[in-house]
């Protein structure tokens, strides 16, 4: 397995891409409006005419330890003895996102598969009726990584590309087939819980109205404060961690949007009524180990050197991380090996299993990272 | 650029030329004091409203506390009410958790079964060895647990028989939640008193409060199990229905108490007249019923009724004082006079009738012709209920002659009775009856007032001063308004009561003796004349000859008859007139049918003579035609 990377910015490449390439994947992430130019996807297109093409917008996008903004990280791989298959569906064809995931899912192969990483938009899917519609129709067992796309922190509209298509609402799957290809995978939140316990009262799929009988958005607006102008990407400073009644594993969940006319929020995933949720609030030391963290579990669950990490971060983390954001991609690259490729993008959603490995959910402001190699 | 970094700047005096080209990293540094505000800010908010919050969640769990806490007092209470409730029943209620410990006693569950407050752990096994020392048969018990262990969610409902002998009712519930048993519930119930109650009440159904026989309801029973059993061998079964004679009258003038004790007393010596096995009953009253079961011959009821007639004859001795009393017995034998009990009670009922009609004291077999009588008097019943409505009634006169002066001034009212205009029914047939059914009342009153009628109608015809003697029964007597309606009856005709004879039987007499003084007193204020009718047949007690207002004696036709045959009764007749004359009393001989007998009562002094001999009894147009000298 081969490896080559190159950062696209103020139409420049670097390194400069070859003259062609046998890579059969071909991953970038970055500005959708580089992602749109035809003479770009010429490029790419001529440069690897054997490849898989799939990516998407992000609210930052990863290139080794560093993130950047309206440009383009251009990673490409060649697999040695692994078998790639990728498709693509649109959401607006579907009634809902479970129906959405079952269609995507569907149209992968089961025989062999080993591994299945998925970009989704990040504004028209609700991530975790997704992966349950994607784990109703994939084998058990395959492991499920991926992503929700994102828009920098504008939560206005995110695109998912695969190959020629460049669309708004797309979903893209990608099926790794073969007995060489080895895969770990690490997910992190590292924020602290704070404030009262609080009940969903009223909520209806990933639309949240009422915490103890009282408007959600008033409640986040008051925290807020001064910085309620800024909604709703402000709200990503306090997720929400939702815990079903006597579980004690929780989920975080992000915010994606607000509707003023009703004083509701809609997150990234569901939030079942009856769920008891805390407000939680970021610690900076805590998130960043929080990041190497999820790169040593990736790290340990591959059981061998990485060749490639895509790493998916959650646009939170980096709203609250700030300039400091560069020491949560700095910490995950001392914990993977020195000559691992690190991509990724800042995104409006994880997609990956818990640590225990079992199943496959939708995380918020998490790092999630995803280790590949061949042997 | 941030304050802070502004000031830091100025302070050590560096030139904006070092500024310039320091740009873009104190641009880092002014963004990176701008952030840590911002975070602190927030923090600083958050802090402050989560404090907030809390506070306010405190206040509302401080006010929940408070009704907690009241709510804890309101369980208290009610928990001591139930607490006491639960000891205060009068039932025992033990509760055993699901592994068998005792959870709870009550205080009379603590008392029977001897548990101390202190023996904190008492498992099932305690439990059973403890209850069962108390228990007369411990084995059932054990057994019942047994069939527990093996069906955990069993009801039991049962009896435990104590060795004292006391009974207690026990019901014994699983209790089970979510099909999962918790414990069991035993209570039990003392019911001695009931059971004892009930095996009374029982007894009471089937005997005879007073006397402690059996009642008709047991008495149908033993009857019936003695007809299939003579059935089967062949034999007889005797009925023997016996009636205390004149029991009526000691209840009335002794009290009902001694009357009880008599027939207390009656039931024991009855007892004594009959075999072990035979069954003595008591239908009420004065009314006792014998069964002889498995006899070969009748001559069997007639030893055993002549052996109840004599107990009964000798005194009794009731508060130290001597009653005697005699009894009327009527028999019914099985198979001959019916086959089915409730008949053959009947048939002794009867014969019982007939034994009192011949003169009490005496017993009485069931035969054909009785019953025929008996139907007979029914039919005679049914008929007189029409009778005075249909005008079937006639009043007869008979005369009775003055011996002194041959004149006819007196005559007696009969009574005559002709169904459908055909044949004379006898007075001495059906007036019982009509006493027996009450009409003798409204009879009598009618007799009166034609009576009243017809001296009017002699008036009219120029017969002056007759005087008529008119029956009274016992009833009559007992109307307490009596005496009122004679003299309404006399006001409405403007009669005097001169021109009335009320004639009264000995019998009357043995009523309250009292009261028939008032009677005749107030009726002989209106100055009627009274008479004793049927004299020497009855007690002929000289002393209430002298107690009451009597006028006349009349002789029963009886002595009268027998006059010409046998001397003894020509002195027995000579003797009454002579005691009458003495007593100031005018005598009247009835019967009298031929001139030797007119002869001997005129030598004697009699003073009135009533008889075939003048006359037979008439109607009254006939009797008008004597007065008036026309036959």
């Amino acid at each position: 397995m081969k490896v080559f990377q190159s950062h696209f910015q103020n139409g420049q490449w670097d390194p400069a891409l070859p003259k062609t390439s046998d890579a059969q994947w071909v991953l970038t992430f970055g500005s959708r409006q580089i992602e749109q130019d035809s003479a770009f996807q010429l490029t790419i297109s001529e440069t690897f005419p054997n490849a898989e093409s799939i990516g998407c917008s992000t609210s930052g996008e990863i290139c080794d330890d560093q993130v950047f903004d309206n440009t383009m990280v251009l990673t490409a791989v060649t697999f040695d003895n692994t078998v790639l298959k990728t498709a693509s569906v649109n959401a607006n064809e579907n009634t809902n996102s479970f129906e959405t995931g079952k269609v995507l899912g569907a149209k992968l192969d089961g025989n062999n598969l080993k591994y299945v990483f998925v970009l989704s938009d990040g504004q028209k899917v609700n991530g975790t009726e997704l992966v349950e519609g994607l784990l109703s129709v994939l084998p058990e067992g395959v492991l499920i990584s991926g992503g929700l796309a994102g828009d920098d922190a504008r939560f206005e509209e995110t695109m998912v590309w695969h190959n020629q298509k460049v669309e708004s609402g797309l979903l893209v799957i990608c099926g790794f087939y073969g007995d060489s290809i080895r895969f770990g995978h690490g997910t992190l939140g590292g924020w602290d819980t704070f404030g009262p316990e609080r009940n969903v009262t009223r909520a209806s799929g990933n639309v949240l109205y009422e915490l103890d009988d009282q408007p959600a958005l008033d409640l986040y607006k008051n925290y807020l404060g001064d910085f309620s102008k800024d909604l709703p990407s402000s709200a990503l400073l306090f997720p929400l961690s939702l815990k079903a009644d006597g579980q004690s594993e929780a989920v975080v969940r992000t915010i994606l949007n607000i509707d003023e006319t009703d004083k509701s929020m809609t997150f990234a995933g569901d939030i079942p009524q009856g769920h008891t949720a805390k407000l939680m609030k970021a610690n900076f030391e805590r998130l960043i180990d929080g990041a190497s963290g999820a790169a040593k579990n990736a790290m340990n669950s591959l059981k061998q050197d990485a060749e490639l990490a895509i790493l998916i971060s959650c646009v939170g983390r980096r709203l609250v991380l700030k300039q400091r954001v560069d020491e949560e991609l700095e910490s995950v690259s001392d914990a993977l090996s020195e000559d691992c490729v690190k991509c990724g993008f800042y995104s409006y959603g994880e997609i990956s299993p818990l640590l225990s490995g079992d199943g496959c959910h939708l995380h918020n402001q998490t790092m999630t990272i995803t280790t590949l190699s061949e042997v | 650029m941030h304050k802070l970094l502004a000031r830091q700047i100025k302070r050590h005096k560096q030139t904006s030329q070092w500024t310039d080209q320091a740009s873009p990293l104190l641009n880092a540094i002014s963004m990176a004091y701008q952030d840590f505000d911002d975070e602190k800010i927030i923090i600083e908010r958050s802090l402050e409203l989560v404090s907030e919050e809390l506070n306010q969640r405190n206040k509302v769990l401080k006010s929940k506390l408070v009704l907690l806490e009241e709510t804890h007092l309101k369980l208290e209470d009610s928990l001591a009410i139930l607490n006491s409730i639960f000891d205060a029943t009068g039932e025992a209620i033990v509760g055993f958790d699901g592994k068998g410990n005792l959870l709870r006693c009550n205080y009379v569950a603590k008392k029977i079964f001897d548990i101390s407050v202190s023996q904190k752990k008492i498992n099932i096994r305690k439990t059973v060895l403890k209850v069962s020392r108390f228990l007369k048969k411990p084995g059932k018990f054990i057994q019942q647990l047994r069939d527990i262990k093996k069906h955990q969610n069993l009801d039991l409902f049962g009896i435990f028989e104590f060795l004292n002998g006391d009974l207690f009712e026990f019901h014994s519930s699983a209790q089970v939640v979510d099909k999962r048993l918790i414990g069991r519930v035993w209570c039990l119930r003392n019911v001695t008193q009931i059971k004892k109650n009930e095996i009374l009440v029982q007894h009471q159904a089937y005997h005879d409060a007073l006397t402690d026989l059996p009642n008709r309801l047991l008495l149908q029973d033993r009857l019936n199990q003695e007809i299939s059993f003579a059935q089967r061998s062949n034999a007889l079964v005797a009925v023997l229905f016996i009636d205390l004679d004149h029991f009526k009258k000691i209840n009335d003038t002794l009290g009902h108490q001694l009357g009880d004790e008599l027939l207390i007393e009656v039931a024991s010596r009855l007892k004594f007249c009959v075999r072990e096995a035979d069954t003595l009953a008591r239908l009420g009253g004065d009314e006792f019923v014998i069964i002889l079961g498995s006899i070969v011959s009748h001559k069997m009821a007639t030893k055993t009724c002549q052996r109840i007639i004599d107990k009964l004859k000798q005194y009794f001795i009731i508060h130290d004082k001597k009653y005697y009393i005699s009894c009327s017995v009527g028999i019914s034998l099985y198979p001959r006079d019916d086959q089915s009990p409730e008949e053959l009670i009947r048939k002794a009922d009867l014969a019982m009738y007939h034994a009192k009609e011949q003169g009490r004291g005496g017993f009485q077999f069931f035969d054909a012709a009785l019953e025929r009588l008996a139907h007979y008097n029914l039919d005679l019943e049914n008929k007189l209920h029409g009778a005075l409505k249909n005008n079937q009634f006639d009043v007869y006169y008979q005369p009775k002659i003055c011996l002194q002066n041959n004149s006819l001034k007196k005559v007696e009212a009969l009574l005559r009775w002709r169904v459908d205009g055909k044949s004379m029914i006898s007075p001495t047939e059906f007036i019982p009856i009509a006493e027996q059914m009450g009409l003798i009342i409204p009879l009598g009153y009618w007799v009166i007032e034609r009576v009243c009628q017809q001296i009017n109608q002699w008036k009219n015809n120029g017969i002056e001063d007759v005087v008529v003697a008119i029956n009274l029964s016992a009833q009559q007597f007992s109307e307490s308004d009596f005496v009122e309606k004679i003299i309404l009856t006399l006001e409405k005709h403007q009669l005097d009561g001169s021109c009335l004879d009320w004639e009264i039987t000995e019998s009357i007499l043995l009523e309250d003796l009292d009261k028939v003084k008032q009677v005749l007193t107030e009726l002989k204020a209106l100055g009627s004349m009274i008479s004793i009718d049927d004299f020497g047949t009855g007690y002929s007690s000289l002393q209430y000859l002298q107690r009451l207002p009597v006028d006349t004696l009349k002789i029963d036709r009886s002595f009268i008859v027998e006059l010409a045959a046998n001397p003894t009764e020509e002195s027995l007749v000579s003797g009454v007139i002579s005691l009458a004359h003495n007593l100031k009393l005018s005598v009247v001989a009835e019967g009298v049918e031929d001139s030797s007998m007119v002869d001997y009562l005129s030598r004697h002094g009699c003073d009135y003579i009533q008889g075939f001999y003048y006359y037979k009894p008439m109607n009254a147009l006939s009797m008008t035609e004597v007065f008036l000298g026309n036959s």
